[in-house]
């Protein structure tokens, strides 16, 4: 929207080349609200991976069992202690660890098997596009905490990887829809016909004429789906499905917040409020790109 | 019109079926069944698997994905056992209840999203502008369990304004009628409002975006020159236009609404799908889960079907389709 | 003081206070009325007595049936029961049958009168293995009943043994012969009469609504009077903060408080008042003494006694129960509580002693490599999972400071929290190595035979999961179970409690107490261990403390 009408016109065809990235990034890069987001996640991540630095203590190590819990916030303990009287700032902290990586990982999974399953629907066409869509409307159809609540089930222990994958295999179906819908509009594009008319393979098409076109939404749609998926997270926690007991995570140390909800709000208001500092940070991101890949003029969305 | 109804249903119904086979196969997959808690107390094994074949369960499992269909053909949706009842009747006591949370809710949010992003658009890039998206946005990424005990307990234990859950009043019996209606009123602000919230971030940022497209600056100039007050042009030409987008939004959360407001529903006591679907799995009620998974797909399906039909009907393009 | 004496002094400070206030005043104020709205967390479902599972089913059940008789306030099981459908009793031919004579005027909500023949209807209904009741295996000890005129249901036992009067007058609530009989029994919970559940009690059901609200009012004919209070409203309120909210908000006047949390902030409120007494469940870390990866050979580390007594005396129990549940528990002394007839509370609890643990650990060949946390044996490091359910709050939260607890002698425990289901299921396939159950303590020592017999250790369908085998234990509770009266009973009992605790096949963990936080305008009265609602007929509300709802009248609306 804030583009150069006459940059624009430039632009005469996406996927040449990598001009276009470079206009998206600049827009980017002079979009504040944007740069603000991506500054608060930078330092989200930069504290969770130097946790050792900014922790006083260890995150699962009880202080005082009968006199230390429950404290609220102090100078000792910033963001007070929790039922087990643990501190719940260094929780907090490598709580972010296991959070953050558990939401981008679960994001990529659920990219890269959407992506795959959205293109090859979409390329294909015919009844097997029509199949495809219907699981995933399906699957779509089932609420996400219900698909959630059967497949943690199955997994008795949650490590990170478990997590992730649970995560990353409920969340794929809305990337698949999209990008089902980008590749079917590209495929009709006269440079794609001229493409295949030539003899290129399938899969050439696809990686070299179509995916590019299908990687900004997608982008897009990924960074929107981190924000969320930490709140997914959270949830599956307060069902007692998050990380293995007495690991930190966002989700876990809100668990236990809520369990002393009605004497001491602390720790699950921190938690909330780390977790919309978060969500904020990332959607300011994704809404930055949006308007980035917006401004190159994609095909009719 | 009567090609696409006839596509959408075929569709329609492929997806449920889909829905409901995928639902049959988690619900076997998980460990145990409606008895094996039952294990705990001083039972005889041979009297759990006398039930075990009563409701039929001991069979194979193709044999019992076979008869679930075929029963279903006839209407007839089966037993749950953790209550006794047919599942039909089970469903119908919590469906009505979703059904007037989640119409309360799509209300709220609707109107706070469409106001709300109609009042941004008009004063787009100021402070107001910018502290209403933050804020809104801050609210839509709460836990849904957070927000909706820090409302009960504001607005129910501090200032006794609203009931803290539960559907109606313990005397609800001895209320007069209006006194009935205003009970239940009261009763559904809080879980309508928590989740209501939650949406309206979303809608207000598409409002928002799609008023600014709609409306290019030059239609708005013009209405300011003629001296035109400039909310009657977003009235008129924008807000007809943005409301697309909206109600595909309104499409796409209705999964959510109609059996993932399990949080919601637990906190505030309020019989749903929701809950209802959670409970049975854990309890393995087999009937029960698949029973809600029809209906909540079904409802999706149909929800699905309106919201096209409705933004054809909104959006002359969609038609010319 | 002691912090934990301190405590329980003030616990019993409130609850003597209760019961003196509640005495004085009934005598003073004898107007009926008041409504009650008790806060139930669980589903109560289909109501039929014999497949009552859950303690909220019990608590509405209690209201609305009757049985011969009720259990006394001491919570004795071989006297003091107060007289409901029975008015009176005698025993016959030394004591092997019972002769009941029931009060007639009894009569069934629907006018119907309560004969004998109802009362051998439903001994006949819980005792039948398609109901599956789990009354059943305490029952199967009464032979038989008969009917000897329309008022007189005569028990006839195989032999004596200490509670039979319970089993007999007790246990059982009296069923409806003419609404059952034709109920399928294998399938007994679809009966309509589970949704539309109807006794002799002194309050009858108006409203049926178990996932909202569940209202009985009082039954103003009642044979032994009418109840002090006008309305009971059951409100289904499944999640603990917002029962806590409505505790706190007024909307509710009484319900059971499981969390020391919760229970902290409501004893702040200056209108709640919480009733503190011993309760049936106790929860116990229990051992794997198989392999079970190879259930004929023992468990390669719990198949010693002795390490599992150095894991027992490792842990400071009072420290840890302490942390999680403030007052809301005590250190279980064993298999049993305070609440039980017949337990053993004279017995000496196993001390905790960290050095003498970490001396056994050593002795076991358990030790402390250099500079490492966890002990080693042949290279094998000291490390095993417990499986733990995730809906128990409570569990939970203790297995987190069981956990650090071991953590300091060295010993690494992996907690596993699992699905309620699928921790059964382990638990049954012995697929375990340590399991962190909790049991409702029953009354009858009979409960602990499929646990910790030899029995249920061969039988894979049994519930001795841990397989222990000590057939002294199992002569010990056989004496205790066939014993003449309490006295021998109690000392049988204090022999299989003795042996059990020695040989260490769990460490028991705590022993809970109920707390009932109810509206300070409330009178309860008959508040037994174990069952603090049994009396609710007989709860007031005096006049002058009433709110608005208490005045909402007895008058039955149309609906």
């Amino acid at each position: 929207m804030d583009a150069n009408p006459s940059r624009r016109r430039r632009d005469d065809d996406a996927g040449l080349g990598s001009s276009p990235w470079r206009e998206a990034l600049r827009t980017l890069r002079h979009d504040r609200t944007a740069m603000a987001g991506a500054i608060i996640l930078l330092l989200l991540i930069g504290a969770a991976v130097a946790a050792p630095l900014l922790t006083p203590y260890h995150p699962e190590k009880p202080l005082d069992i009968v006199a230390l819990k429950n404290l609220p916030p102090s100078l000792a303990h910033p963001f007070g202690t929790d039922q087990h009287s643990r501190d719940v700032w260094s929780r907090m902290i490598y709580g972010a660890r296991v959070t953050l990586a558990v939401a981008f990982l679960s994001v990529l999974v659920a990219v890269t098997v959407g992506t795959a399953y959205g293109a090859i629907a979409g390329y294909v066409g015919g009844l097997t596009d029509a199949l495809l869509m219907r699981v995933v409307d399906a699957c779509l159809a089932i609420p996400r905490v219900l698909l959630l609540i059967a497949i943690a089930t199955l997994w008795q222990a949650y490590s990170v990887t478990g997590m992730v994958l649970i995560l990353g295999l409920t969340g794929w179906f809305g990337v698949s829809r999209l990008v089902r819908t980008l590749v079917v509009s590209a495929r009709e594009d006269d440079f794609v016909a001229a493409a295949r008319a030539l003899g290129a393979r399938d899969s050439r098409v696809l990686v070299h004429h179509i995916l590019p076109r299908v990687i900004g939404p997608v982008l897009v749609a990924a960074t929107f789906a981190v924000g969320n998926v930490i709140v997914v997270e959270a949830g599956l926690s307060y069902l007692g499905m998050g990380v293995k007991v007495p690991a930190p995570s966002w989700g876990s140390v809100f668990q236990e917040g809520m369990g002393v909800f009605t004497s001491s709000i602390w720790a699950s208001s921190f938690a909330s409020a780390a977790l919309v500092v978060t969500v904020l940070a990332v959607n300011l991101v994704a809404d930055g790109l949006r308007r980035a890949l917006n401004a190159r003029q994609l095909p009719a969305r | 019109m009567r090609r696409f109804l006839a596509r959408r249903l075929t569709h329609g119904a492929a997806v449920v079926l889909i829905a409901a086979s995928l639902a049959f196969v988690l619900v076997h997959i998980a460990p145990g069944d409606p008895f094996s808690t039952l294990n705990n107390d001083q039972l005889d094994p041979r009297v759990v698997e006398a039930w075990r074949t009563a409701y039929g369960i001991d069979r194979p499992l193709p044999q019992q994905f076979y008869s679930f269909f075929r029963q279903l053909a006839v209407g007839n949706l089966g037993l749950s056992v953790s209550y006794g009842r047919p599942v039909s009747e089970v469903l119908a006591r919590a469906l009505p209840n979703t059904l007037l949370l989640m119409g309360v809710a799509l209300l709220v949010s609707f109107t706070a999203g469409i106001a709300i992003g109609a009042w941004q658009a008009m004063h787009r890039d100021s402070v107001g502008d910018r502290v209403t998206g933050t804020t809104s946005l801050v609210i839509g990424s709460l836990p849904e369990f957070w927000l909706g005990l820090v409302l009960m307990v504001v607005f129910a234990e501090k200032l006794h304004w609203l009931p803290a859950g539960g559907m109606v009043d313990p005397l609800h019996n001895m209320l007069s009628t209006g006194g009935r209606i205003v009970d239940r009123i009261r009763h559904i602000v809080l879980p309508a409002l928590t989740l209501g919230l939650l949406g309206t971030a979303a809608i207000a940022r598409y409002q928002r975006a799609a008023l600014l497209d709609v409306l290019p600056q030059d239609f708005i100039r013009t209405a300011r020159a003629k001296g035109i007050a400039e909310r009657w042009v977003v009235y008129r030409h924008g807000l007809r236009n943005a409301l697309v987008p909206t109600i595909v939004l309104a499409g796409l959360s209705l999964p959510t609404l109609l059996g993932g407001a399990v949080f919601v529903e637990t906190l505030y006591a309020w019989n749903g799908m929701g809950s209802l679907a959670a409970a049975a799995f854990f309890s393995r009620d087999y009937y029960l889960v698949l029973g809600a998974v029809l209906v909540g797909s079904v409802m999706v399906v149909v929800g699905g079907i309106l919201t096209d039909v409705l933004h054809a009907v909104v959006d002359p393009r969609v038609r010319a389709r | 003081m002691h912090p934990t004496t301190r405590s329980t002094l003030a616990a019993l400070l409130i609850f003597s206070a209760a019961c003196d206030g509640g005495s004085s005043e009934a005598a003073n104020d004898r107007t009926e009325g008041g409504t009650l709205v008790v806060g139930i967390q669980t589903d109560i479902g289909p109501l039929i007595p014999p497949l009552i599972r859950q303690v909220d089913q019990k608590l509405v059940a209690d209201q609305i049936f009757e049985p011969l008789a009720w259990v006394g306030d001491e919570g004795r099981v071989d006297g003091g029961f107060r007289p409901a459908v029975a008015d009176s009793w005698e025993w016959e031919r030394d004591s092997t049958a019972l002769v009941v004579r029931m009060n007639p005027g009894a009569r069934w909500h629907d006018g119907k009168p309560v004969r004998a023949s109802d009362v051998r209807f439903t001994f006949g209904l819980y005792t039948d293995p398609q109901v599956g009741s789990v009354e059943s295996q305490a029952l199967s000890r009464i032979d038989s009943v008969t009917a000897r005129d329309s008022l007189t249901p005569v028990f006839w036992f195989g032999k004596r043994y200490p509670e039979q009067l319970y089993d007999a007058v007790a246990r059982m609530l009296v069923l409806p012969e003419h609404a059952l009989a034709s109920a399928p029994r294998a399938t007994l919970q679809t009966a309509d009469f589970g949704v539309k559940p109807f006794g002799s009690g002194r309050f009858r059901v108006v409203t049926w609504d178990p996932k909202a609200n569940t209202q009985l009012v009082a039954d103003t004919t009642h044979y032994r009077g009418r109840a002090k209070l006008d309305r009971i409203v059951f409100s289904f309120t499944p999640d603990p903060n917002a029962l806590v909210t409505r505790l706190s908000a007024g909307e509710l006047d009484v319900a059971d408080i499981i969390s020391s949390e919760h229970f902290r902030t409501l004893s702040t409120r200056p209108d709640l008042k919480a009733q503190l007494l011993p309760a049936l469940d106790y929860a116990f870390i229990q051992f794997n003494l198989r392999d079970p990866k190879q259930p004929n050979r023992p468990h390669p580390v719990f198949g010693e006694p002795a390490m599992r007594r150095a894991l027992t005396i490792g842990l400071d129990r009072d420290r840890l129960v302490r942390s999680q549940f403030d007052s809301l528990a005590r250190v279980a002394l064993g298999p049993m509580t305070h609440a039980q007839a017949l337990a053993d509370t004279m017995i000496a609890p196993i001390q905790h002693d960290s050095a003498g643990a970490a001396r056994l650990l050593d002795s076991l060949g358990w030790r402390l490599p250099q500079g490492k946390a966890i002990r080693e044996r042949a290279g094998q490091p000291l490390r095993f999972s417990i499986i733990v359910p995730n809906v128990s709050r409570n569990r939970m939260g203790m297995v987190v400071r069981v956990q650090d607890a071991f953590k300091q002698i060295g010993v690494d425990m992996q907690v596993d929290a699992l699905e309620p289901n699928t921790f059964i299921g382990r638990l049954g396939k012995r697929d375990f190595d340590v399991a962190f159950s909790g049991n409702r303590a029953e009354v009858s020592l009979a409960g602990l035979r499929p646990y910790w017999s030899v029995q249920g250790a061969d039988d894979p369908t049994g519930r001795n999961f841990s397989s222990y085998r000590n057939p002294k234990f199992d002569a010990h509770l056989d004496s205790a179970l066939s014993a003449g009266g309490m006295t021998d009973a109690r000392a049988h009992a204090s022999q299989a409690f003795a042996t059990i605790v020695a040989d260490a096949p769990a460490i028991w963990v705590y022993e809970a107490r109920s707390a009932t936080v109810m509206h300070k305008r409330i009178r309860p009265a008959h508040m037994v261990p174990g069952a603090w609602w049994i009396g609710m007929s007989d709860w007031t509300i005096p006049a002058a403390e009433r709110i608005d709802r208490d005045n909402a009248g007895i008058t039955l609306t149309s609906k």
